[in-house]
This record gives structure tokens, sequence and C-alpha cells, in this order.
């Protein structure tokens, strides 16, 4: 699903963000990313995302390989996955219900068929009952449920979370993992940046460390990884 | 493209207009300015071919030729007049057919001259002649076409040439032609940016909703679409109301004009043309104008604000 193979990226000014990072996750897959500030974390984000691509190494997600894929192949490579971020990146002036039909919207799904999948995945989430309320009128945790509505909406088989925990309260925070932790269940892999450690260690995942641009470890679980 | 998608693109679109409304009010303003000039300048020069053809049709140049020129000079002469690169036509004009014409107007008086008191024929009264159509009728034109034609052997120097209000008329359609011209691309160029202004604001206004959509997967069309929509919106409304104000400005001044002929407009009366006869194509030509404008306008910050 997501393969690094001895990906460098060096930006522009001479930042070194990654050096050499080789890793794979595989269908069906929890992953957790981990690593101080400055790791190299968002770098990797913006990789999959095929916001930025490496100066060395190769990066291949759902398929793509994102080295040689086409500029007018992007919007599509972007349909497969699902992503929600700290700062949630809702849009103020939409309701609950436009923010996650916005994502159809904009890539030519019938009306009939957001009709159908918007109370859906709002109610995946929990949030049937806040459709028509707007962000503002909403807590942190409840709009990243919002925005984890919107990445879910096209059932994307990849879904990622950029510090999806880090604007919210760590009682709601939870409550996001664990629903994070049931999509996983019904066969997204996810892929989860945080440096929460005690969320990591609840819920025994894989967990990916990262370092100064390279892998410091990878295990199964949290605990392996204190141990190893 | 589906329905859907269209009309979210639309709506969009439309959208941005009114929350924009300070900037698109601001746009649509200079807009219509430009096109309300374009139109008039349109519609002067419009009015100005037609009364300088009418006076043109009234005064055309007659070169005479001598009494003594055979057939065979005459066709030289003929040739040479064709060189002069001023002409647009020059046509034969016989003694016979000069003659005609002249019976027409006295009638049955013309037989007093056709013949001496024994009744022998006199002959010719009447020399042969070349009619003469200019490309255009401006002094300098003239002076250098008679100057020309005064050079030719056979000639009379006796050339007639059209009135003076022709050649005014004519030079004074030229300078508002060009004059309108420049004015016109100037407007343009000032339209385009201001609407290019105009989309940069609302681009920037939008640019979480630009993100996330990129995000989710949408097509650079689609993130386009919508400021071209709003390009075009206010192209649209600008020339329906420059339509609509200068057909109302149009009817003004014709009334005025039919109502106070001065001495030399009144050449123009009743040669004016009526609004109503070209207002199909002038409403298409704004509306074509307008959006393309638009579109232009929107177009120049797009593409350099919006990358993937």
């Amino acid at each position: 699903m997501i393969e690094f193979t001895n990906v460098s990226k060096v930006y522009e000014n001479g930042t070194k963000a990654l050096s050499n990072l080789s890793l794979s996750v595989d269908k069906g897959e929890f992953v957790f990313v981990v690593g101080p500030s400055g790791a190299g974390k968002s770098t990797f984000i913006k990789l999959l995302l095929r916001e930025e691509t490496p100066t060395k190494g190769i990066v291949k997600v759902n398929g793509y390989n994102l080295n040689k894929i086409k500029k007018r192949q992007i919007p599509q490579f972007r349909r497969s996955l699902g992503v929600v971020f700290q700062d949630f990146r809702l849009i103020p002036q939409m309701t609950v219900y436009d923010n996650v039909a916005f994502a159809l919207r904009v890539t030519n799904v019938a009306s009939r068929s957001i009709r159908q999948r918007v109370p859906y995945v709002l109610g995946l989430v929990g949030l049937a009952a806040k459709a028509r309320n707007y962000p503002d009128q909403l807590s942190g945790g409840e709009q990243q449920r919002v925005a984890l509505a919107r990445a879910l909406v096209n059932n994307p088989p990849l879904l990622i979370a950029d510090e999806p925990t880090g604007n919210i309260d760590p009682e709601l925070s939870l409550e996001i993992v664990e629903l994070l932790n049931e999509i996983n269940k019904c066969g997204t892999t996810v892929v989860m940046v945080t440096h929460e450690h005690e969320l990591v260690a609840r819920f025994g995942h894989r967990v990916i460390s990262i370092d100064h641009g390279s892998l410091v470890s990878d295990a199964d679980e949290w605990g392996s990884f204190y141990e190893g | 493209m589906k329905g859907s998608s269209m009309g979210y693109l639309l709506k969009t679109g439309f959208k941005n207009v009114y929350m924009n409304r300070l900037m698109s009010f601001a746009s649509i303003g200079v807009l219509v300015a430009c096109l309300m000039l374009i139109g008039s300048a349109i519609l002067l020069s419009m009015n100005m071919q037609v009364i300088v053809g009418a006076v043109e049709d009234e005064n055309e140049m007659v070169a005479f030729l001598d009494m003594d020129v055979s057939d065979d000079q005459a066709r030289q002469i003929g040739d040479e007049i064709a060189k002069i690169p001023e002409i647009a036509e020059s046509y034969f004009y016989s003694s016979e057919e000069a003659w005609a014409e002249e019976q027409k107007k006295w009638g049955a008086a013309s037989a007093m001259v056709e013949v001496d008191v024994d009744g022998n024929d006199l002959g010719p009264i009447l020399p042969d002649a070349y009619r003469i159509k200019l490309n255009d009728v401006s002094q300098e034109t003239l002076d250098s076409v008679t100057n020309q034609l005064l050079q030719i052997d056979g000639i009379d120097p006796d050339i007639r040439t059209p009135s003076q209000e022709a050649t005014i008329l004519s030079d004074l359609e030229r300078a508002i032609s060009t004059v309108g011209s420049v004015i016109v691309v100037i407007l343009a160029v000032v339209s385009v940016v201001i609407i290019a202004n105009t989309i940069k604001i609302t681009i920037f206004s939008r640019r979480k909703e630009i993100s996330i959509m990129r995000l989710v997967g949408a097509t650079n069309t689609f993130i386009k679409m919508p400021f071209l929509i709003e390009g075009m919106i206010i192209g649209l409304i600008s020339a329906l109301l420059a339509f609509g104000g200068l057909w109302i400005a149009y009817n003004y001044a014709t009334q005025f004009i039919m109502q106070s002929p001065s001495s030399w407009l009144e050449i123009a009366v009743g040669k004016l043309i009526d609004f109503r006869d070209i207002a199909t194509r002038m409403l298409a030509g704004f509306a074509i104008g307008g959006a393309g404008l638009g579109v232009v306008g929107a177009n120049l910050f797009i593409r350099r604000h919006l990358k993937v």
C-alpha cells in the first residue's frame, strides 16, 4: 500500500528532512508514525500526498509511483486517499453536511449518491444530529470527526492522519483514535502521525519511529519498541 | 462533467460575484464604461461611414478628356488612370452617354443644339470623360490624384472634384476610428486588469477551500472553473448594462441631432442608423466581448495563484 525505498528529501533552502528512509505498510495495517518535532514526519506526509517529491528514492502509494505520476493523474490519486489534519481544515462558512459533501461535489460525484453517502458517514462518526451545525458551533473533537467523515466519504483504501489529536482534549483524543481503530477494522489502512506516546501505547499497533529524517525503529508494538 | 457538478460550478461562480460584491461592482463599472465607449466609437464610425458614403456617391471625380482625343487615345488614358493607386474604380463615360443623360433633362429642347439651322449634324457636343471613385475622399488623396491626372496627356485641366463636406467628413471619420481604437485598446487592458484583481481577491478569500479541493482530488479544471465563471458573469452583466445604456444614449443623441439640424449636420438627418437595426448584432458583440474580457482577466491570475 505504501512503499518508501531509500527516500531522501532535501528542500531548496538546504534543509535535510529525510535521509535514506525505507519502509513499507501493507493493506489493512494500522501504523503509528512517531518522532520529535523536526524529525521529518511532516515531510513524510507531504511525500505521501504528493505535495512534495523526493530528492532521491522511490515513493509508491496505492499502486501509484509518485515519482512518475503525471500532473493530471494527481487528482485521481488523491481521491484514493483520506486525510485528516491537526487543524481540521473545515470550511467555516459551510455546515457540517456541506463540509463533508464538498469532497464529493468537487470530484464529480452525482448528487444522488452524495445524498446517500454523506448522512451515512456522518452517522459513522456519530454526528448525524449535527449535520446542520457550523464548525464553530462544535467542539474540537467533533470538528475532527467532521474532518474524518470528509476523509472517509469517498471510501478511500488508505487513511492518513497527521497529528489528528493535536488540538483536542485528551479524553476526546482517545475517542478519535478509537474511531480510527474501528475504521481500520473495516479494512481501511490507517497511517497516523503523532507524538502522543500514551495513545500509541494504549492501542498496541505497529510503531514506526523516525528521527533526524531516518528510521529509528519499526516495531510491532510500543512495548517492544521500549525493550528493543 | 455531470449535471450536478455544472450546477455546483455555476452556483459557486455566482456566489463568488456576490461575496466579493464591492470589487465585482467596481469591475462591472469599469467594464460598462469600457463597453459603452467601444459601442459609441463603433456607432459613430458606422454612422460616419453611411454619411460619407452618401456624400461620396454624389461627389465622384470626373476627368474630362480634350475634345480632339481619339478612341485609341481615350483607351490609353483609361489605362493610365487605372494605374493611380488611390483610385478604387474608374469607368469611361462617353460623350454619347453624357449627351443621353442631358437629353433626359432637357427633353425636346435638346434637339436645338444637335443640328445647326440647316439640319447638319454638329457632332459631339460634350467631351468624353472618366468617372472616378476614390478609396477615400480625404484632401490629401484628392490633391495627389488631381496632380497625377493632370500629368496625363489629353485630360482637361478642369477636373471636377468632390465637395468640401465629404472631405471633412472623411477626415473626421478616419480620426475618430483611430482615436477610438486607441481608447478601446487602453480600456480593454484596464478592464482585464481590474477583473483580474477582483478574481485575485476571490481566490485569496477562498484559498482554504482551494487547498481542500486539491487535497480531496478536485481536478485543476474544476478548481479554476468557478473563477472563470465569475469573470464571465461580471462580463455578461456589464455587457447587458452597457447595451441598455448605449441604446438610451444613442436614441437621445439622434433625437437631439434631428431636432436641431445645423447646416452641415443636415446631410446626416435621415441617414442615421436606427439602433433597432443593429441591436441584435450589438448585443451579441457586447456579450462576447464582455464575457471574453472577463475570462481573459480571470485567467490572468489563476495561472499564477492556482498551482497543484
